[in-house]
């Protein structure tokens, strides 16, 4: 008997949108200022 | 079976590395040049030409697509417009938001009808010409995605679109800003002026970050109006196709699209505004944040540079470039009056 086929998965980084990425990563990288972990910042 | 599937692996992750490597030593090498260069070149400038010859090098090696792995444009962009929500206050937004979604309302519905108009003149393939008017009238790339997404477009169309929006929106970023100061256009015209033109958004930030701060947070807010607009116009076409062309081919059109194509980043630097205007940030922390926001828009125009393919270009033919053309010019003229109304007193 053939075993039933789970959905495939997909790869870590194609589960949320490019919109989705853009929002963790700008608000991950504001909270990594304002905790001070990240700065001066050269530019 | 597993250890055939690893070598490719270990060789995918190389290739990432490498990628990873040359886009930041880019990036270093674009912040470099702009701090030692006059002011007319400016680091989106310095950024695109970079990505545009080390792109063309990695053309002729035939390593584009590998080595590009990390070259993600869009992404790095999108974060660059949360970040910049750090610097502007919700009242701008507001105040900006407003005029801006009158503006785009008029300039989409505008320019696309003019584009459809010319293309039909001219013979384009009806697909070809959707994919046009939703690039030149919205958003450039990520519109002509969208759009192609609605009419069931060909890859190679999307592809000559692709490379029409970034040959035309590359010397706009530069010649732009020169034309605004040339004529001593202010701050705010010149953004709005920027934000309701060029297609692409990349460059549009690029525009408003050579003319200033006030620029580019005025033309980011502009163009994120009528990057909002996507999902109708995506709706819209979806529609039409459903009941005019191809009736058993395009899927049912429903409210839930007009969401999925929703440019949802733009809520991400809504946020991010509202926390800044409640006082949440100190002045040194959003000059870190105001930082970083200029490193993910280099990385993004180095992105840009570097996904043109002059290959394509040479396939487009005289007929779509001219149409193309023509609706840029008429979009020019049309948003230079519609920014000098709403935003040029």
């Amino acid at each position: 008997m053939e075993k039933p086929q789970s959905p495939e998965r997909k790869p870590f980084f194609s589960r949320l949108s490019e919109d989705e990425w853009a929002i963790i990563v700008g608000l991950l990288l504001i909270l990594l200022v304002v905790l001070g972990i990240l700065g001066p910042i050269p530019w | 079976m597993s250890s055939s599937r690893h070598p490719a692996r270990w060789t995918q992750a190389v290739w990432l590395i490498a990628s990873l490597v040359l886009l930041v030593a880019l990036a270093w090498a674009t912040n470099r040049l702009a701090a030692i260069s006059p002011k007319a070149l400016e680091y989106p400038l310095w950024a695109a030409l970079l990505g545009l010859v080390t792109g063309a090098i990695a053309a002729a090696a035939g390593v584009r697509e590998r080595l590009g792995k990390a070259f993600r444009a869009e992404l790095f962009l999108k974060t660059g417009l949360v970040l910049l929500g750090a610097a502007v206050n919700l009242g701008e937004i507001l105040s900006v938001g407003a005029r801006g979604v009158i503006q785009a309302l008029a300039l989409v519905s505008l320019v696309f009808a003019f584009t459809w108009w010319l293309g039909g003149r001219l013979h384009l393939e009806k697909k070809l010409r959707a994919l046009m008017c939703a690039a030149v009238s919205v958003c450039g790339v990520s519109a002509a995605i969208a759009a192609a997404g609605a009419v069931l477009a060909k890859r190679e169309q999307l592809a000559y679109v692709t490379a029409l929006v970034i040959v035309t929106a590359l010397p706009m970023m530069v010649l732009m800003p020169w034309i605004a100061a040339a004529t001593g256009m202010s701050p705010a015209w010149a953004g709005a002026w920027f934000g309701g033109n060029i297609d692409t958004t990349a460059a549009v930030v690029g525009a408003g970050a050579t003319y200033g701060e006030e620029a580019v947070k005025v033309a980011s807010i502009v163009k994120m109006a009528q990057n909002a607009l996507i999902g109708v116009v995506a709706f819209l076409l979806a529609l039409y196709w459903v009941a005019k062309e191809e009736r058993a081919t395009v899927g049912r059109p429903s409210a839930r699209m007009i969401w999925e194509r929703f440019p949802k980043f733009v809520l991400g630097f809504i946020a991010v505004s509202v926390l800044a205007s409640v006082g949440l940030f100190t002045k040194d922390q959003v000059k870190d944040v105001n930082a970083l926001r200029n490193w993910a828009f280099t990385l993004a125009f180095i992105g840009i540079g570097w996904q043109l393919s002059f290959g394509e270009l040479r396939k487009i033919g005289l007929r779509p470039l001219l149409v193309y053309l023509s609706a840029t010019v008429f979009n020019t003229l049309l948003a230079l009056g519609m920014s000098w109304v709403l935003f040029g007193h």
